[in-house]
């Protein structure tokens, strides 16, 4: 049995229409995954950067995993929301990205997107915000069906992970 | 392609580059040529300084005729024709690879014009790698494909495939809570095909087509006789009987006897009749045949006259006849055996028949009538046979050689244009293109969609539509089969489905109509009706059926053994090895339900679980048995669950086998508690209580959810609202001079519970002043002389005092100055400073801060006298006076508990007395020794948030918890600091009525007498409630909640918390039939916020508050009640809100008629009484104690007591005055009797009066104690605690008394009587 430990933080998101943003987050791992430790999925404060376009959450990840096997290597999935001037939330974006292979520190940048609708959600949501949402965020990260949609690409979401294994030499899996 | 054509154009440039080089000088080149002479001719020098500054100065001009010879010599034009690559090449003939089965794939479409200039520059380059061996340009298939299904633009519901990924538009969200998720169902896929719509008869039809169409009906109808071929199926059959025949004749001329000889002609005559009824049924066949072929020709012929009389032909088709010769020996050859056979079997059967009528057979006519039935079913044999062909090839005449009606009706058919809808369960689908009939009235429609489906459509409905010009009009709907689960896409064959429209149009042209009679050809009249076939296929996607096989591969566990045990059978165990045993064939599909019967139950004890990913094992590095069984892996995720052993862990060892040990530490603990459990004698009270109540609480707080992550915003923001009086102040900062930095400080803000450990705590004792705190008896001076208080000049005074205070909490010790006299005054500040741990918080908030008084004593020890004058040498003994207990529980309530407490004081304390210099007041109360001081945490905490009890499952009625929930949330924004919460939760984790719990209880037998005055009555009741343990019913969670015993609970576990007690107590008076209530509300001390009020006079003023947890009362008007700010009161029948302007039990009213001062929380309407059903014993059994538990206590208390103070002075000796134990023994009995009795008030005067005696000798200090039974363990440490035998001597005599007095349900009242006595000095 291997370990394999992250720690990290989601640093911010840049290059959203508004920038008034939090995160929805979720860690998912395959079935021979076991988590000893930490949270797997949560959410962030509300950033309102001033100046700059980069809502900073500085989200701290700590996440500490034995598994079986290399399948099902866990991935983060993010939604980023927007919370508006009338204190009504939005869905802004979905993002996935895969914790790194290697150990170490990572400095990753996850695109993100979200679902387009036809023209007259798009006129609503130019007009009162809001628009489609995914019934089922595992469309995040399941590559079935995502040709069935048609999405609009977002912001990013800025990740800073370390990335310590354990135990996978013993198994030939060398680093 | 584009990589491609990007290299193609860079290769171009580089070998274009000599070329153009070779031609002519490139334009650029021409700017270098020596300029014209300027103008003015300066200088040589000047000439050559500007020429070597300034390269070119004059304009270049070159012109157009130059310039347009330029650029045809400077480039190169392809030409467009096609080049031929065979002069080439070497080979003679293009390779096509296609042809030798490789995919080469569709080219893109390029004008031939572009490609063949193409060709020709690279012929011009000779860049021959860029042709292929077939001739032609390089290039890459056609990246655009034209299949159906599978892209997403042939989605003909487009939007139904986006509804199933996306939502129309979601409202927006007020909250931030964004976790919810949306499940998503599974969908079906299936895959519809409409082929084609074939009219049977359409009223455009010209005669000409209905008889082709009878023609084809009759064609098919032969050839369907042809294929099935009835005669040669019968023939063999008769083939087969006649061998039957042989073996039966033979066994006939063996037969000897006569019985057996009739069965056997029985069988042979039976067998004989079989095979004549099966020649006469093949005789049949073969008429059947010619028949049709008969009918066919006949068609033929009636087609061939309408045509010919209409002199044009409509439709294709074409009957050929081919006459075929059959092989003429043969035929005849079977036509005699035929005969031949017949005649033989009829020639046997006669004999058989008739053989007793002795008639003969007549051979010859029975074969010509054999021969004539033969000739008339059959062909003669050696005649042709006639074969018909049904050819599509007859050249329709032209539309021009038409007559104008058949023209009129020809371009009406192709006017006519046909589409279709699908439905769907009535849901339009799709809808076709339209597409024109055709002369043969067959349309192609060629529809193929594909339908996503949330389940199995219950109808799929077609519709046909006509359309001529704008107009539509709905020909018939039909519907089509749902398709069979298991009919997949790319297997299925097309079906068809008919319908007929009974509709009358009537004839035009050369039309025959539909619905209207016309004339055949024979002159008949015929009506027709509309009628035409939908050929179509419909299926399920590959994925979806595979889905339903899963489905079916569930149900199939149960459906064998449903047949099974509809057929009786039930021992599944005997089926099995009957099924192991048979040896079934596992390829045969009548067993197979058995085989799979077999596979299920088998392995139930391998495959017992479902494996998402079969093909995951190879992979694995371990099996997840080794995770689970490993013991870190465990620890760390019992740590994170927070488990009570791990939670506080915070270094958990890198290897496993470090782990085990602690981990098999933690274990024994964990069965030693659990052990523990079993003999819960060991147990202390609050132990025992705490494990009562923790699966409730456990429970109530799943319930509400994890109180964790439940934290408000207060708790993780600190955020200062800012008051417009700061603001102005803030403002006038600028103008004014910058104040004392100590006056801005501002008071740490008050941390939470859940922040506990991370903060050093600081429990800060101030200490003012005591009061009427009693002397030093002067008893002591008459009886004798003490050397140190004679001696000593300063301390000449008697009823002196040197009062010191010592607080403890937990282990801490910390002690003030000393003061003098009966009132002293310290100002003295103590804090303990301590530092909660994760687990240890609630150990350190459950201890009480103890105040101890002690009085300094000075005795002389200086023995040689000589010394007297230069020396001191004294002992400093401290003398216990009385203490206070402040439980740090209060402190969660109030940041500072501040005032005057009584002070706790035995009853008689020997060597001492009540203060003289006031004792004149007959007031008592006023005279109590008391203390004043303040206690404060730093930083304070803030208090637990009360449990949101409308969060709890209630087993009230919801209309009574609304209403409650109404009237609490208005008045608790009105009075933020009184308690009111009338809902509570009992033991099964559900809230209910606190008035619930009010209810009479009897007694405990023998503690009351009738004859007793009331007054007297209630007093030992206090007392005996007052007498069960009190154990600390606060949990230190941020969330806290009380859970409530009922009395029975309560007097069977002998413990609990204050307001048990108050309940219990209310319980007895309510039995007395006194009026009381319970009150709630808080008190000084923070101890209890329950207490019972009883009206003690007639008068409406008269009220008192009875604590039942000290057993004692006082009236609502006294100065210093324990009750400070009272919420609301309650008795079974109504809670009353207290609305009034003061808390304070003596500025209130008691009026609770009275809505002005007390508002109901129901009326009478709204609950009615018969609802209140009380949670509470009707009665309680008290269980009488055993006669020598009393004794039996009395010794083992004693000596933990003695063993103790032998433990603690261990340096010094330690004598035992066995006669003053004696004496004490009997003042202790009479102690208990005498404790609710409050007109004897001169104990102490009595108790010296018994230890008269000893007084002579002695000096002696010593007070009774008297404590509820806890444990032995609280027991000795409250004696030993008050520090009696700390006496750094050896000339010292103790003794100690135990008496026990017992109360049914073994309630204890322990009386520990501690004295020392130190000689005097017989000087």
């Amino acid at each position: 049995m291997a370990e394999l430990h992250i720690i990290g933080q989601i640093v911010g998101a840049s290059g959203f229409p508004h920038n008034r943003l939090f995160c929805v987050w979720e860690a998912t791992a395959g079935g021979g995954w076991t988590l000893l430790q930490g949270d797997n999925e949560g959410q962030t404060q509300v950033d309102n950067p001033e100046i700059d376009d980069f809502a900073l959450w500085s989200h701290p990840l700590d996440l500490h995993y034995a598994t079986r096997g290399i399948q099902g290597w866990p991935k983060l999935t993010f939604q980023v929301w927007n919370y508006d001037d009338y204190n009504r939330t939005q869905i802004f974006a979905y993002g996935v990205c895969d914790i790194p292979t290697t150990p170490g520190e990572h400095k990753i940048e996850c695109v993100t997107w979200r679902p387009v609708g036809g023209l007259w959600e798009r006129i609503m949501r130019f007009f009162l915000g809001g628009g489609p949402q995914l019934r089922n965020t595992a469309v995040v990260r399941d590559c079935a069906n995502r040709h069935r949609l048609y999405t609009q690409s977002m912001g990013i979401v800025h990740l800073e992970l370390g990335i310590i294994v354990r135990g996978f030499e013993n198994f030939g899996v060398e680093f | 392609m584009k990589v491609e054509e990007a290299k193609q154009t860079s290769s171009l440039k580089v070998s274009n580059a000599p070329q153009v080089e070779g031609q002519q000088e490139p334009p650029v080149e021409a700017q270098e040529r020596p300029t014209p002479k300027p103008p003015i001719s300066p200088t040589a020098a000047e000439t050559r300084l500007a020429n070597e500054l300034i390269a070119d100065q004059s304009l270049f001009y070159v012109d157009s005729k130059q310039r347009k010879q330029d650029d045809k010599n400077g480039t190169y034009t392809p030409n467009t024709a096609p080049v031929n690559w065979s002069t080439h090449f070497e080979s003679s003939k293009a390779a096509h690879p296609e042809d030798d089965g490789i995919y080469t794939g569709r080219r893109p479409v390029v004008s031939p014009a572009n490609i063949n200039s193409m060709e020709q520059r690279i012929l011009a380059e000779k860049a021959f790698h860029w042709i292929d061996t077939d001739w032609k340009l390089r290039a890459l298939a056609d990246p655009t494909s034209d299949s159906m299904v599978g892209t997403r633009c042939c989605f003909e519901h487009e939007r139904d495939v986006m509804n199933s990924l996306v939502a129309d538009s979601v409202p927006l969200m007020d909250n931030l809570n964004v976790t919810g998720k949306l499940g998503r169902g599974k969908r079906l896929e299936m895959i519809l095909e409409i082929v084609s719509i074939e009219f049977q008869h359409h009223h455009l039809f010209s005669l000409e087509h209905v008889y082709g169409r009878q023609l084809e009906e009759r064609f098919e109808g032969y050839r369907a006789l042809l294929e099935e071929d009835e005669p040669l199926f019968l023939t063999q059959r008769i083939r087969g009987l006649r061998a039957q025949l042989d073996t039966l004749k033979v066994a006939f001329d063996q037969v000897e006897k006569e019985a057996e000889l009739d069965e056997a002609e029985l069988r042979l005559s039976n067998c004989l009749k079989e095979i004549q009824q099966l020649r006469e049924k093949r005789d049949d066949a073969f008429r059947k045949q010619q028949v049709a072929l008969v009918g066919l020709i006949d068609t033929w012929a009636q087609l061939k006259t309408v045509r010919s009389k209409s002199g044009f032909v409509s439709t294709p088709l074409q009957l050929a006849l081919k006459l075929v010769q059959p092989n003429d020996a043969r035929d005849h050859r079977e036509h005699q055996t035929d005969v031949k056979e017949e005649l033989e079997e009829k020639e046997m059967l006669h004999m058989l028949g008739n053989s007793s009528s002795q008639v003969a057979f007549n051979r010859r006519a029975e074969q010509l009538s054999v021969e004539e039935r033969l000739a008339k079913s059959r062909r003669r044999p050696g005649d042709p046979v006639l074969v018909p062909d049904l050819q599509h090839g007859l050249k329709m005449t032209d539309l021009a050689a038409c007559p104008a009606a058949e023209r009129a009706r020809r371009s009406e058919v192709s006017k006519n244009r046909l589409f279709v809808k699908v439905l769907i369960n009535e849901a339009e689908v799709c809808r076709t293109v339209a597409h024109s009939l055709n002369d043969d009235f067959l349309t192609f429609l060629s529809k193929k969609v594909s339908i996503l489906l949330d389940r199995v459509p219950s109808s799929i409905k077609v519709m046909v539509y006509e359309q001529t010009g704008v107009r539509n009009r709905k020909l018939t709907e039909t519907y089509i089969p749902v398709p069979e689960e298991e009919t997949v896409a790319e297997m299925t064959k097309s079906s068809t489905v008919e319908f007929s429209i009974p509709e009358n149009i009537p004839a035009r042209h050369t039309a025959v109509g539909s619905g209207v009679a016309f004339s055949t050809v024979d002159g008949k009249s015929v009506v027709i009706y509309t009628s035409a076939n939908i050929r179509y296929s419909a299926s399920w996607s590959a994925q979806t059926s595979s889905r339903f096989a899963q489905g079916r591969r569930k149900e199939n566990f149960g459906e064998p053994l449903k047949i099974l045990s509809s057929a009786g059978i039930r021992n599944v165990d005997k089926l099995l090895k009957w099924i192991s045993t048979a040896k079934l064939d596992p390829n045969d599909p009548a067993s197979a339900e058995f085989i799979q019967l077999a596979n299920d139950l088998r392995p139930s004890t391998e495959a017992n679980y479902f494996r998402l990913n079969p093909m995951q094992q190879p992979f694995d590095f371990c099996t997840e048995q080794d995770i689970t069984s490993n013991k870190r892996f465990q620890l760390l995720q019992q740590r994170r669950q927070g488990l009570i052993n791990f939670a506080h862990m915070k270094i958990i060892p890198a290897n496993e086998n470090e782990v085990s040990a602690l981990l098999l530490a933690q274990d024994r603990k964990r069965v030693l508690e659990e052990n523990e459990d079993l003999r819960s004698i060991g147990m202390t009270k609050q132990q025992l209580y705490d494990r009562t109540l923790q699966k409730v609480r456990s429970h109530v707080l799943t319930v509400v959810g994890n109180s964790k992550s439940a934290l408000t915003y207060e708790e993780l923001v600190k955020e200062p609202t800012l008051t417009i009086g700061q603001f102005v102040e803030w403002l006038a900062g600028f103008f004014l001079s910058p104040k004392d930095a100590g006056q801005d400080r501002q008071g740490r803000r008050p941390i939470f519970l859940h922040e506990l450990n991370l903060t050093e705590m600081q429990l800060v004792v101030q200490i003012d002043k005591a009061g009427s705190l009693p002397v030093r008896s002067p008893a002591v001076k008459h009886s004798g002389t003490i050397n140190a208080l004679n001696t000593n000049p300063t301390n000449n005074n008697i009823g002196i005092l040197r009062p010191v205070i010592i607080a403890k909490y937990g282990a801490q010790e910390k002690a003030s100055e000393v003061s003098t006299g009966p009132n002293p005054v310290w100002n003295k500040e103590i804090s303990f400073r301590f530092r909660p741990t994760a687990t240890g918080t609630s150990e350190f908030l459950r201890q009480p801060l103890e105040i101890h008084l002690y009085d300094e004593v000075a005795i002389d020890v200086l023995e040689d006298e000589m010394l007297r004058k230069t020396h001191i040498f004294q002992r400093l003994d401290n003398r216990w006076l009385g203490s206070v207990t402040i439980p740090s529980t209060a402190l969660l309530e109030a940041p500072k508990i501040e005032g005057t407490f009584p002070l706790q004081v035995p009853s008689v304390l020997l060597g001492y007395k009540p203060p003289s210099a006031t004792g004149s007041s007959t007031d008592k109360t006023t005279h109590l020794p008391q203390v004043s001081l303040s206690v404060m945490l730093e930083p304070s905490l803030s208090p637990p948030r009360s449990l949101k009890l409308s969060k709890v499952e209630s087993s009230e009625d919801p209309k009574v918890v609304g209403l409650a929930d109404s009237v609490m949330s208005q008045l608790k924004q009105q009075y933020p600091d009184r308690y009111m919460e009338p809902l509570v939760i009992n033991t099964t984790g559900k809230t209910c009525l606190l008035t619930r719990y009010i209810r009479p209880l009897n007694p405990p037998p023998g503690v009351v007498r009738d004859d007793m005055p009331i007054k007297q009555k209630m007093a030992l009741l206090a007392r005996y409630v007052s007498l069960i343990p009190l154990v600390s019913d606060r949990i230190f969670q941020p969330e806290e909640f009380d859970v409530w015993l009922t009395n029975k609970e309560f007097l069977e576990l002998q413990c609990g918390g204050a307001k048990e007690h108050a309940i219990l107590l209310l319980s007895y008076f309510k039995f007395l039939n006194v009026t009381s209530y319970l009150l709630v509300g808080r008190s000084a001390n923070g101890g209890s916020r329950f207490f019972v009020l009883i009206r003690s006079g007639d008068r409406q003023s008269q009220w008192t508050v009875w604590d039942a947890i000290t057993g004692r009362s006082f009236d609502t008007t006294a100065q210093n009640g324990t009750v400070i700010n009272v919420g609301m009161t309650l008795d079974a029948t109504n809670v009353w809100l207290n609305t009034q302007r003061s808390a304070k039990p003596k500025e209130m009213q008691w009026d609770f008629t009275s809505g002005a001062y007390w508002k109901p929380l129901w009326t009478t309407k709204q609950v009615a009484s018969e609802d209140l059903t009380s949670v509470q014993p009707e009665s309680f059994a008290y269980e009488t104690v055993p006669p020598h538990l009393k004794h039996e206590r009395e010794i083992l208390l004693k000596n933990a007591v003695v063993a103790e103070i032998m433990t603690d002075r261990s340096q010094y000796i330690t004598r035992w005055n066995i006669e003053c134990d004696r004496k004490l023994y009997g003042l202790l009995e009479l102690m208990e009797a005498k404790a609710v009795d409050e007109s004897l008030t001169d104990l102490s005067a009595t108790h010296e009066r018994e230890l008269r005696d000893l007084l002579q000798v002695y000096e002696i200090y010593g007070f009774p104690l008297n404590m509820p039974y806890n444990s032995v363990q609280e027991v000795v440490k409250a004696v030993v605690g008050k520090g009696v035998h700390r006496i750094d001597s050896n000339n010292i005599e103790f003794s100690l008394a135990v008496s026990v007095a017992v109360y049914p349900q073994s309630v204890l009242s322990v009386w520990v009587y501690l004295v020392m006595l130190s000689r005097q000095s017989q000087n």
